[in-house]
This record gives structure tokens, sequence and C-alpha cells, in this order.
């Protein structure tokens, strides 16, 4: 090509927007083939991470709704012991998602709740990137695979979760409370104070979007729990009465 | 180019290697060798990118416009990047997950921009395909080398399976330091090698000259160290 015609204002525009055109065609014919399977990847680890706060759960029905206090639109499950269709299933708890700082991310963890929402049936921490070797242990599965088992016959067997999550399985709501710096009687991971907290928090976090942000109470959300008419303030005092923790509650 | 194609693929192993020679690209390199999995992840990403707009920049370099042409190297790399942020999201989503923010990153990496500008920009498509794939194998490789020392000192673990049973980890070669550490001895041990066969070189180089010039060849000319005994 001349080199005047190449340095013309217009054929510097052109090149430039040429390039991003034939870009933009590229990139949207690749979005067009991946986004299905990228869809189905969320779906898929969505429900992997239901699975892991309701191992024994069958049917997952999700509910759209307002968050009651900032307004804004969230998403929380409600459980089943059997699949959706069955005619007598029953409620047997709720999931819902919560999320926090941490040291350098954002932590994204998925609680399941009781019927009640008052135990919490387990934790899975969907999205974090802190730091490996600290606050990436969050997700850390205890293992003792060895490399030679690879050419022996023996395998090793690893943990079904990680160690960190596994502690808040069975725990009362109410027992997460602040202890000077940190939480009561949750085992810090070491060197990463601040992830333990956010993971924490974003379990509040998601609590607090169940309980309040969808106006819960026994009655409103949990219209299949087996006990019913009972008061928001009923609901409170049986979870007093079953906090395991020592001591009274601090702010 | 009078130099054989061949040369373009092999100058990127050892004698212009991006991390170990050149230290470009430092940046995903020191961040995400801390398993061996994350580094094989990056290493074909990388990769596929340089080889991709490689390709692509060789093809238009007579069309783009020097003013213009580094928006335009950026778009192409950017376009690739984002294809394979797109696909790894698709077909390997825990890497996808591990690998994070890197997977954006690899836009302003350098290795990458600088082979567009140095390289394929200035060279046939042949010349500049070889030349980002022996640039990848290049990085990869250095990764690799990387990522194994840290995750086995750092974590007692290569791809994930324990080594010795009852070895105690040294975190710090896992978290940020740990990584500057092990670079900087290996780039320490590459150069040290470096140097010592250049003065091997020279010496060797002076003795001929002096054989030649007397006449004579001496065992009383020494190399050991590089210096001219008397």
């Amino acid at each position: 090509m001349n080199d005047t015609i190449k340095e013309h204002p217009l054929a510097l525009i052109g090149v430039l927007a040429a390039v991003c055109v034939i870009a933009g065609l590229a990139l949207g014919f690749v979005s067009m083939a991946t986004s299905e399977r990228i869809d189905a990847e969320k779906r898929k680890a969505e429900r992997e991470a239901l699975l892991v706060v309701h191992p024994d759960a069958k049917g997952f029905e999700e509910v759209k709704t307002e968050h009651k206090g900032d307004g804004k639109e969230f998403t929380y499950y409600r459980v089943y012991d059997k699949p959706l269709d069955d005619e007598d299933k029953t409620l047997v708890g709720y999931a819902c998602e919560g999320r926090a700082q941490g040291y350098s991310s954002t932590i994204v963890v998925t609680i399941g709740l009781d019927a009640d929402a008052a135990t919490i049936t387990g934790i899975k921490i969907t999205a974090q990137q802190e730091t490996p070797g600290l606050g990436a242990n969050c997700e850390q599965i205890a293992s003792n695979k060895y490399l030679w088992a690879m050419f022996s016959k023996r395998d090793g067997a690893a943990a079904r979760e990680p160690r960190f999550q596994a502690q808040f399985r069975e725990r009362n709501v109410d027992s997460l409370v602040r202890e000077g710096k940190s939480f009561r009687d949750v085992r810090v991971l070491s060197g990463a104070t601040i992830t333990t907290n956010a993971v924490v928090r974003a379990t509040l976090n998601a609590i607090e979007r169940l309980r309040e942000g969808s106006g819960w109470t026994p009655d409103a959300v949990g219209g299949g729990t087996k006990k019913g008419g009972r008061s928001r303030a009923g609901s409170d005092a049986t979870r007093r009465e079953g906090d395991e923790g020592p001591g009274e509650e601090t702010e | 180019m009078s130099r054989p194609l061949s040369q373009e693929f092999t100058k990127g192993f050892s004698k212009t290697n991006p991390v170990f020679v050149l230290l470009l690209g430092l940046c995903p390199t020191l961040a995400v060798t801390t398993t061996v999995s994350n580094a094989v992840g990056m290493a074909v990403a990388a990769t596929f990118v340089l080889v991709g707009s490689n390709v692509i920049i060789s093809l238009a370099r007579d069309i783009i416009p020097p003013k213009v042409r580094i928006p335009c190297f950026i778009v192409v790399i950017a376009t690739f990047v984002t294809i394979v942020e797109l696909v790894m999201q698709a077909y390997a989503p825990p890497l996808y997950k591990s690998l994070g923010i890197f997977v954006p990153l690899i836009v302003v990496n350098c290795i990458i921009l600088g082979r567009a500008e140095a390289f394929a920009s200035k060279n046939s498509v042949g010349a500049s395909t070889l030349d980002g794939l022996g640039m990848g194998v290049g990085f990869a490789w250095a990764l690799l080398l990387l990522a194994t020392v840290r995750e086995v000192l750092g974590n007692g673990t290569f791809l994930g399976y324990q080594l010795v049973p009852g070895f105690r980890p040294a975190l710090i070669m896992i978290l940020p330091p740990g990584a500057f550490l092990s670079l900087g001895l290996m780039l320490g041990w590459i150069n040290w090698r470096r140097m010592r066969r250049e003065r091997r070189h020279a010496g060797r180089r002076t003795i001929l000259d002096i054989r030649t010039r007397t006449g004579v060849g001496r065992a009383a000319l020494r190399t050991d160290d590089g210096e001219i005994g008397r």
C-alpha cells in the first residue's frame, strides 16, 4: 500500500474500525458457541453447591424475590426431601447465597438452613480468590493421596469436604457471634483470620438475606413446615433454647 | 530472514527464553505458579493467544498503519484472550476458577505484545507462527519448573498428589516471597552459567590468539577461571 495513503487519518480510522469490527464478529461467534455450555456449567456448579449444603435433599425450588430492606432482587431456594413434582414432599430447609469482602476477593458462600432457619445444614464456598497457601485453604480438602498410589494399586482417600467448611455443619445460627476479633467457636485458618471472618460474615449475610430479606417467618415462607401457626418471636425463642454455645451472647 | 525457520522455533526455549532471558511476563509467572496445574493452564492459554495474535498480526502487517499499530495489536490480543476466557469457562470451569483474574490479564502480558511488536509485525506468517510456538513452549517450561519447585516445597504435593508422608511443607514457597526467591535463584544460576561460559569462550579465544601469534601452545596458559596465566 502507498505510504501516503496509509498515513491518511481516514486510513487510520478505517483500519482500526475494521480490526474492531472483525474482532467483534469473532467474539460474537465464539460467545454464541459457548454461552449454552457456560450456562450449563454454572447451573451444574449451583446444583452441586446445593447438594453439598443439603446432601439428602431431592428437590430445590428456586424463589426469586425482592429484598425487603434494600429492594434488590435475590434468589433463595426452598429445599424438599422429595423431587418437586412429588405430591407429599415436605420442606426440609432453605438455601441461599451470601457474600462478604475477604482479604483479596469477594467470598461467595452458599449456605443451607433447616426448615426453622435456625440450624445451618452446611456451607459451600463457591467463589474466592484468596492468597494461595493461606486464605485459599478454606477450600482445601484433606487428602492422603500419594503420587506413587498412581503406580501401585492402593489409592489413598480424600475427605469429602474441606475441613474448614465442615465445621459449620449442624451449627446453630445464633452461635455465630463475634468474640473480640474473631467469631466464637470457629476454627480459624492459620494465617488467614480475615478470610475466616469473611466466610462467617458471608454466612451471616446469607442468613440475613433469607430471614429479613424475604420477610421470613415460619408461616410466610415455610408454608410447608409441619409446625404451623408459630409467630416470629416464638421461633426466636426456640432458637435461643437450642443455642449450644457457652456463655452469654455478645455483640 | 536468512535464519533457518527451525531457529525461530527453538530460540524461545533457551537463547531468548521469555522468562529467564528476556524477563518478560513476570507477573503471571510469579502469580500463578503456586500449583503445577495452574501453570499448565496458564501456559496453554498464553501460548494459544501468542500464536493466534502472531499469525493475525503478521498477516495484517502490511495493512496496519504504523501510527495505529499498538491499538490494533491490543484489540487482536484482547480478542484472543476473550476467546480463551469463554472456552475455558465452558470446558474447564475449575481451571477458570483457580486462575481467576489472571486469564483476562493475559491481555497485558508483555510477552505477547512484545512478540507482536518485535517479531510478528516484521516477519512472515510461517516464521511468526513458529516464533509464537517457541516462545509459548519457553514460557511453559519456565512456568512448569517454577511451579514444580514451589508446589513440591511449599505444599508437599505434585499435581495435587502428596509426595512424602509426614513432610512439612515450607509455606513461604507458595506465598509471593517464595515466587521471588525461587525465580531469583534460578535467574542467578542461569546467569552464572552464562557468564562462566562466556568467560571460557573469551579465554579460549585469547589462547588461540597467543598461540597463533607466538607459535607455541603452552600448558602454562591456564583458563580455569577465565583469566590468562602468565
